[in-house]
């Protein structure tokens, strides 16, 4: 559960990570956007500016030089002459989209000159009666409606002579040409149309059909000298947009994306690692600490076992020992005389010594098997155990007068041959220390505590100093000679075995003089293995 | 000068009664004094808990078993070098082991030697009465030995 926990919280900082990268990417994107178009835009917006000023500029211009060469003609008092046309026809050249001058003298109307132009005057389609008309106020004719040259429009200029000759200077203009030749220094970029009225006068360039920019248009309006103004538009070009509009941001967003990506992944897989890492270094300890224990333990197996197999050859080579060397004394001083009553004892010694020899091979085979031999639990009755098995230890250790009792004893779950075997060897160790006693008595006792069953042997033979009562359960511990009590020192210690395979505790209250009270326990429920 | 005594501490009787013959069928002039235990031997010491120790002038050596019920040959050892009356009493340590790590704690407790006990059927005991023999008749113990 807290490891799943965990593995779902290691998702977090890498999604985080993900998330913010992708978050300032795409707000980056839409910035750079905006800002990209405003720029565009802005960049339009002058554009129109400039070519507003161009055009306002050439307008005066032209304007100008038409003034100019009226107010020549009025100093020449009209009259029409060689050097003048030639000198007109050098600055026709200068006016933008002019297409020709005409002069009509209102006096003499059929005398009409021409300039700027390849055709006579008489070829010149002049109203003579419309010039007459503006013959009061200059005047801009802008182009009629349905004409053939849309563009084209005239300009009438009155003069009069100090001595009231009186004139009208017309000068055919073309629009087109003009904003052909003014904005022929306008950069590309933008398309531009211009209106006159309705009418579309002028037009340059593709606009954009970008969808995002079609609908961009930068109008102006430019006033014309006399009357009347053009509607000038500005659209940017696809090749405007294209170069100020790129991919780039595309790009920035696409690799912005991309990098969170793999930020992401990196962050996730750095956390497995370092988490796969971690988990490792803990197996490691915790594999280390193992090994350590378990070498603990096998160096404890170890000790134990080397001091058992001392113990062994120590206790085994005591009576051999014996048999030897009283073997060796019988040999040297019976050699030559019958046996008396000291030879049977030295001989008895030999028997006494390989009794012992044997008693400590069938005890240590026992206490190996009290360790070894599977458990076999079933329910006892340990009264009926306790009081059996007395009967067989009163035989072999030559108990007839001791008064011996057993009380109920709560049923328990353990292996019968095991447990007969406690009792067995309890209620041995207590017939050998009460012998002595003029009326030897052994109380077996039970009780249920909280979750064990404890059983007492209590004797009131000879007893123990408490300071040896860790001795007492030692294994090859004795606390008295062969001579005062016979025994292996072997027998406490397979009582404290088999208890502790049955997942209980031994142990023992005395006094010297007192008696001995021996306890052992066993869970309740299942014998443990 | 009343006769020189050895004191052996061995719970195992048989090899008591076969070192006593071996000494019995020497020449030594010793008295040999026995005691069975840990405790015994204290005891025959004087140096029980709240014991007064008679004086020991006559006792040139103590042989002493290291397995023993009750009190083992290392604590003897240990308590007869604790004392000051019986510290240079010398104690030669009586044992069926020949593991080194028992001979060295032997002599780290202040043993005067270590022997092995072992089965010389030709003549059975006969090392103890040997080692008994240098300690009674070879040995040079200090004057003021024994006048405690």
């Amino acid at each position: 559960m807290a490891s799943k926990l965990a593995t779902r919280r290691g998702y977090l900082l890498p999604l985080a990570v993900g998330v913010i990268g992708i978050a300032l990417s795409v707000t980056f994107w839409r910035h750079l956007l905006t800002e990209r178009r405003q720029q565009l835009l802005q960049a339009t917006v002058e554009a129109a500016v400039q070519t507003e000023e161009v055009l306002e500029l050439g307008l005066v211009r032209q304007m100008e030089i038409l003034r100019g060469l009226r107010d020549l003609w009025s100093t020449f008092d009209l009259r029409p002459m060689p050097e003048w046309r030639a000198d007109v026809n050098a600055r026709v050249d200068r006016i933008a989209g002019l297409e020709s001058l005409a002069w009509v003298d209102l006096d003499e109307p059929r005398k009409r000159i021409a300039a700027g132009t390849e055709q006579s005057p008489e070829e010149l389609q002049i109203d003579v009666e419309e010039a007459r008309r503006h013959f009061e106020q200059p005047y801009l004719a802008p182009p009629a409606p349905g004409s053939a040259r849309p563009s084209e429009y005239r300009v009438f200029l009155p003069v009069r002579t100090p001595d009231d000759h009186a004139g009208v200077l017309v000068a055919h203009l073309d629009a087109r040409s003009f904003l052909e030749y003014s904005l022929r220094a306008r950069p590309a970029y933008y398309a531009v149309s211009v209106r006159w009225d309705d009418t579309e006068v002028f037009s340059r360039g593709e606009p954009s059909r970008d969808p995002s920019t079609s609908w961009w248009e930068v109008a102006d309006s430019v006033e014309l000298p006399l009357s009347g103004q053009w509607h000038v538009t500005h659209r940017p070009t696809p090749e405007l947009v294209a170069l100020r509009l790129n991919k780039t941001p595309h790009y920035l967003l696409g690799f912005g994306i991309a990098l969170s990506i793999a930020l992401t992944l990196a962050a996730h897989q750095f956390r497995t690692i370092s988490r796969q890492a971690r988990s490792l270094t803990a197996t490691n300890r915790a594999l280390e600490a193992r090994v350590a224990e378990r070498t603990r333990d096998l160096q404890t197996v170890i000790a134990d076992l080397e001091t058992f197999n001392y113990s062994v050859s120590h206790d085994l080579r005591s009576p051999l020992s014996a048999i030897l060397n009283f073997v060796a004394v019988l040999r040297e001083d019976y050699r030559e005389r019958p046996l008396d009553s000291g030879g049977v004892a030295m001989l008895d010694r030999v028997g006494q010594s390989a009794r012992r020899a044997a008693d400590l091979l069938e005890d240590l085979l026992q206490l190996s098997r009290a360790g070894r031999a599977p458990l076999s639990p079933e329910q006892i009755d340990m009264a009926a155990v306790a009081r059996e098995c007395f009967a067989q230890v009163r035989e072999s250790e030559g108990g007839a007068d001791v008064d011996f009792g057993v009380d109920t004893l709560p049923v328990v779950v353990g292996d019968r041959d095991l447990l007969r075997n406690v009792f067995a060897n309890l209620f041995s160790n207590a017939i050998k220390y009460s012998r002595h006693r003029d009326r030897p008595q052994i109380r077996v006792t039970g009780r249920v505590e909280d979750d064990e069953c404890v059983y007492e042997v209590a004797d009131n033979g000879t007893g123990f100093d408490m300071q040896f009562v860790d001795k007492v359960f030692g294994l090859f511990e004795r606390l008295h000679s062969q001579e005062q009590v016979p025994g292996t020192g072997i027998g406490l210690a397979i009582v404290v075995r088999i208890v502790k395979r049955h997942g209980g505790r031994t142990w023992a209250e005395s006094s010297p003089g007192a008696g001995a009270r021996f306890y052992f326990s066993i869970p309740h429920g299942e014998a443990a293995a | 000068m009343s006769a020189a005594s050895i004191l052996i501490v061995d719970d195992d009787r048989n090899e008591v009664d076969i070192a006593l013959r071996a000494i019995g069928r020497s020449d030594l002039d010793v008295k040999v004094e026995i005691a069975r235990d840990g405790v015994e031997a204290l005891a025959a010491l004087g140096l029980e808990s709240n014991g007064n120790p008679s004086s020991r002038r006559h006792l040139r050596v103590v042989f002493l078993d290291i397995k023993m019920p009750r009190l083992n040959g290392w604590e003897v050892l240990r308590r007869i070098r604790e004392d000051s009356r019986t510290s240079d009493l010398p104690v030669v340590v009586l044992s069926s082991s020949d593991r080194d790590e028992d001979i060295q704690r032997s002599y780290k407790l202040g043993a005067n030697g270590f022997i092995v006990k072992h089965v010389d059927p030709r003549s059975p005991g006969q090392y103890l009465a040997d080692a008994a023999r240098y300690w009674v008749e070879l040995n040079q113990l200090p004057r003021y030995h024994g006048r405690r």
